[in-house]
């Protein structure tokens, strides 16, 4: 994974997701873009909007209002973040990009448990009046994963049930039978 | 029946009968029935002849009778034609001899009288007193009659007066009634006038009334024209302004895709910047083309985002217009159709106002027609009372002429009184030593019987009758 100092930059990318604005790295960002179009895989959970089809790539595209737990609105996010990572290209949903702005971040001292929340936030500084929290782009695919595994485990303990239950049910109908 | 036929029927049948009792007892004389058939036919014969016998003794018997009795009328008839005609004939010649001798009679009346009158004459110069007492009674009678006759004239000539005084009074009375029935008329026609003048005020009104509605149709329907005229106007404002909407509409659509655009740009120059960033130190040139044509992209962004708001605002205010307009599409359309109503209004007004201008015309001349007649009727009981005027002068000269005709037979009367008395005196006078000679002078006194005094008196009185008379009938 490329591990990206985020004292060595200071070009962050600002955006708004709801009614708050974050920043993200501007070197770990491949390119911004309109939200494409997505395609839904069933049976995942709703952090996963989707895998998209850029530029010869597939990539999976993440909704960052599910990260942060605000949950799926009305209106859809209508800006996509690309970003790097060793395993590829992969998208975050946002509501909209502000631009690249030089921010001097104020870095929290302690950092969260992988996989959630606070570990995603890693900073916060103030822009045109307004409060930006800084994130982690490897935190926040941490983060994605371990939800999805989670949701994935469930599903195929969920299967694994339903295939159990429906031999037993199977089993008991020949005997009956 | 006449004679010859009965006679020679009687004839006839005794010789049959005769001749059949002859044959019978001449054929067997020695049968008894034909001897009894025989003698019973002779005896029918004989009794034939015996009645024939009677009845012609009758007829002649009653003939005799009656030529003898000298009898106008016939009794009874003879039962024989001939018989019959010659008593016509004896009747007709006694009545023709009665009328003869009646006239013969007469006529030796009037010649006794004759006879008498002229020995009287020849008589008079030997005594004069049966002549004077003769004449002295004529006179008496003659003056009786002329009396009575005056009286029934005096008694003519006071129902003349009566009936007069009756005509006057009723006269007075018509008179009276037809000047109070003239000056009642003379109201009404004071009434009329009166009705005549508001008529042809009301006729004037009316006329104005009509031609005011008429000018009022007319410009009500020119109102109208041009309350089309506005309608139209506004109907092609409001498709202008709905051209314009579209128009503003394809506007904002442009921006919009400019605002896309500049987004895109935003987008790019953002990318850009974001290429800048990763390719470190050598990006940094770049960095600031990204930043300007992303500056450039926001700008044009707030540029199309500031038309668009424009454009939205335009279209809000021309919607608001067409919203405007629509009302007063609306209200043309509701004016238009008072106003409809309205002109259907004033064309009964008009129609109205016709018929009421007809309706006083023919009132007022009515009106003018009803004067006029009624000032003829004025005139007309104002010849009734010049003519009962007139009746009255009449009538007044009837009672005059009553008068004169009242002092007329007084003064016959008087003359007649004068006669009398003195007749009177004369026949009631005894006839003493009569003179030699017939003095009529001294017979009846200086007026009458001097020369021709009786005879101008008999003139004079004569005459006044015929005045009389004649007054009588020009009174008549």
């Amino acid at each position: 994974m490329q591990q990206i100092d985020l004292t060595y930059s200071d070009k962050y990318c600002v955006f708004r997701s709801g009614d708050d604005r974050f920043c993200i790295p501007a070197p770990s960002i491949r390119n911004v873009g309109p939200r494409p179009v997505l395609c839904r895989l069933p049976m995942t959970d709703d952090v996963l909007a989707g895998v998209a089809h850029e530029q010869r790539e597939f990539f999976p595209v993440y909704s960052f209002r599910v990260i942060r737990g605000v949950g799926l609105q009305s209106q859809k996010e209508q800006q996509m973040l690309v970003l790097s990572a060793d395993s590829g290209p992969w998208g975050l949903l946002i509501d909209e990009v502000h631009g690249l702005e030089s921010l001097e971040l104020s870095l929290n001292s302690h950092r969260g448990q992988s996989g959630t929340w606070s570990a995603i936030c890693v900073g916060s500084t103030a822009f045109k009046d307004q409060v930006v929290t800084a994130i982690d782009s490897q935190n926040v695919l941490e983060f994605v994963q371990e939800r999805l595994s989670q949701s994935w485990n469930q599903a195929r303990q969920h299967a694994v049930e339903l295939s159990h239950t429906s031999q037993i049910e199977s089993g008991d109908a020949v005997h009956t039978g | 029946m006449r004679i010859q036929t009965i006679l020679i029927g009687t004839l006839a049948t005794c010789i049959f009968l005769a001749a059949g009792g002859g044959l019978l007892i001449g054929l067997s004389p020695s049968s008894s029935l034909a001897i009894g058939l025989g003698v019973t036919l002779s005896g029918l014969s004989i009794g034939l002849a015996l009645w024939l016998h009677y009845k012609l003794r009758r007829g002649l018997r009653s003939l005799h009778q009656q030529i003898t009795a000298n009898e106008h009328q016939p009794r009874g008839q003879s039962g024989f034609l001939e018989l019959d005609t010659i008593l016509s004939t004896v009747q007709a010649s006694l009545d023709e001899s009665a009328n003869k001798a009646k006239l013969l009679r007469e006529e030796s009346d009037e010649l006794k009288a004759l006879v008498l009158r002229l020995d009287r004459r020849e008589t008079v110069g030997r005594s004069s007193a049966t002549p004077v007492r003769q004449l002295a009674g004529i006179l008496s009678s003659f003056g009786t009659q002329i009396e009575t006759d005056i009286s029934q004239i005096q008694a003519c000539g006071r129902e003349i007066n009566r009936c007069a005084d009756h005509i006057a009074a009723g006269g007075q009375e018509q008179t009276s009634a037809v000047n109070k029935s003239a000056r009642m008329i003379e109201s009404i026609s004071n009434f009329v006038d009166t009705v005549l003048e508001d008529a042809s005020a009301a006729n004037t009104s009316a006329q104005s009334t009509f031609q005011s509605a008429r000018d009022g149709l007319k410009e009500f329907e020119q109102l109208l024209g041009e309350l089309s005229e506005i309608q139209s106007l506004v109907s092609n404002r409001e498709k202008r302004l709905r051209a314009l909407g579209e128009h503003t509409r394809e506007i904002g659509f442009i921006v919009q895709t400019i605002g896309q655009i500049s987004s895109r740009t935003d987008l790019l120059a953002l990318n850009a910047s974001i290429e800048s960033v990763r390719a470190g130190e050598h990006g940094r040139g770049f960095a600031v083309v990204a930043q300007e044509v992303r500056s450039l992209a926001e700008q044009s962004a707030e540029a199309s985002r500031d038309v668009a708001m424009r454009i939205e605002n335009i279209q809000n205010e021309t919607q608001q217009s067409i919203a405007v307009i629509d009302d007063e599409h609306a209200q043309v359309q509701q004016v238009l159709k008072r106003l409809a109503k309205a002109a259907d209004l004033l064309r009964s007004i008009d129609l109205l106002a016709s018929d009421a201008a007809k309706r006083t015309s023919r009132l007022s001349q009515c009106t003018e027609q009803q004067l006029r007649l009624t000032q003829e009727f004025v005139d007309v009981m104002q010849r009734i009372s010049e003519t009962n005027r007139g009746s009255r002068s009449h009538v007044e000269g009837v009672r005059w002429t009553t008068k004169s005709l009242d002092k007329l037979t007084q003064q016959i009367s008087g003359t007649v009184r004068h006669i009398i008395p003195q007749s009177q005196q004369r026949l009631t006078e005894p006839v003493r030593n009569p003179p030699a000679e017939c003095n009529l002078e001294d017979a009846f006194g200086d007026e009458i019987w001097q020369g021709n005094g009786t005879a101008n008196a008999v003139d004079r009185i004569s005459h006044q009758l015929d005045s009389a008379t004649a007054i009588l009938q020009a009174n008549n």
